[in-house]
């Protein structure tokens, strides 16, 4: 479910789908991180060329049916979440939540 | 309620832990006791001993493929991991895993409880908390109270069960609708009976609910958190398949970064897939 885009691809709300490292194989940014403007410009000051995203989160000309794979994927998380993140690290927890019903599911 | 007072006389009753947990208690808590005495105890039942080793050299204790003896692994985990390896075979061995009822299987509780028990260790290291010997068997442990409503009151789970799928409610709420009780104060009562350390306790009765007092908060608060990563990560099957909201007053306590679970997720599954193998297939 993921495609490999180029840094200038990136848009606000892409997902990583794999973690980025760099050379030494240090962990610069996890999968599962939503992607903005500021992780665009660290990326490009880190020297990566290319990321790994989840295919629904981004594509413009998208056929519709990832965007509807991430929908399902939401409600499926609903139904077991009643609740929304209040902080970074339940932030992390929903995101880790969604990928991993996405692997399960798609 | 009857049917409560019924499955208490159960607990009241249930076997004290096994021969070599005995023995071994005994020897951990005599200062004159050495590292080869403790390994001779261990090494005479066989089976455990191969396990011990196994659970050893997993990924989240950190020795990895390290530990061949388990002088050395006395050595390296301590005298205390040891034994509550071995704690949590035991108990393991003492309900029956055949008590399946509708979706939910012994051996599924057992293994939501180990990935809890790996996570809540990989949390108490990450915060750099010194005494970690309770934390792998505190996750453990959480549920023994399901596992007891297994085993004592098996027809009557079987409407929780019905209850948790037509309400869409956690367990915990349905067993209080059956019960008048839920896993968390049976499973109590149970750390009770076996003598079990306070921190260990107060896990199982407050890992739904947070800490309410500052008494062992952080342990009580790492295990309510890595209850629901299990959830998140689908190790096991708790019963329902909810994912309870963190109580918001733990975050004081669990000083984690954003990029903890998911920078650990890899190694945490490899910990949970590779323990759960040792304690439950083997």
């Amino acid at each position: 479910m993921s495609v490999l885009i180029t840094i200038n691809q990136i848009e606000d709300g892409m997902m990583l789908s794999s973690s980025v490292t760099n050379k030494f194989g240090q962990l610069l940014l996890p999968a599962g991180t939503t992607l903005s403007a500021n992780h665009k410009k660290l990326l490009k000051t880190w020297g990566i060329s290319s990321v790994q995203i989840t295919e629904q989160s981004g594509e413009e000309n998208s056929d519709g049916v990832n965007a509807s794979i991430l929908e399902k994927a939401k409600s499926l998380v609903a139904e077991r979440m009643s609740w929304s993140p209040s902080n970074e690290v339940e932030e992390s927890l929903y995101e880790m939540a969604l990928i991993k019903i996405m692997e399960k599911e798609f | 309620m009857e049917l409560l007072e019924k499955i208490i006389k159960e607990i009241k009753n249930l076997p004290t832990l096994p021969t070599i947990y005995a023995t071994l208690s005994e020897a951990v808590d005599n200062p004159a006791t050495s590292t080869d005495k403790l390994a001779k105890i261990i090494s005479s039942d066989q089976a455990s001993a191969f396990k011990i080793l196994k659970v050893a050299n997993s990924p989240f204790y950190g020795f990895r493929g390290k530990i061949d003896t388990i002088s050395q692994a006395v050595l390296y985990l301590g005298f205390t991991e040891v034994k509550n390896i071995v704690f949590a075979l035991s108990i393991i061995n003492v309900f029956s895993k055949d008590r399946i009822l509708q979706d939910l299987r012994p051996v599924d509780l057992w293994a939501h409880s180990i990935g809890v028990g790996i996570i809540t260790r990989y949390i108490g290291q990450e915060l750099g908390v010194k005494k970690l010997e309770n934390y792998f068997l505190s996750g453990i442990l959480h549920d023994i109270g399901k596992i007891a409503f297994l085993e004592f009151a098996h027809t009557e789970y079987s409407h929780v069960l019905d209850i948790v799928n037509s309400k869409k409610i956690s367990i915990g709420e349905a067993e209080t609708e059956i019960f008048g009780a839920d896993h968390a104060y049976l499973g109590q009562m149970i750390a009770t009976r076996w003598q079990l350390p306070k921190s260990i306790q107060d896990t199982i009765r407050y890992h739904n609910t947070g800490p309410v007092k500052d008494e062992n908060a952080q342990l009580v608060a790492s295990v309510h958190i890595a209850n629901i990563v299990a959830r998140i990560l689908e190790f096991g099957y708790p019963g329902d398949n909810l994912i309870p909201k963190p109580n918001p007053k733990i975050w004081e306590l669990i000083k984690i970064t954003k990029d903890f679970f998911p920078s650990n997720r890899t190694e945490i599954e490899d910990s949970f897939k590779n323990t759960v193998h040792t304690l439950l297939v083997e």
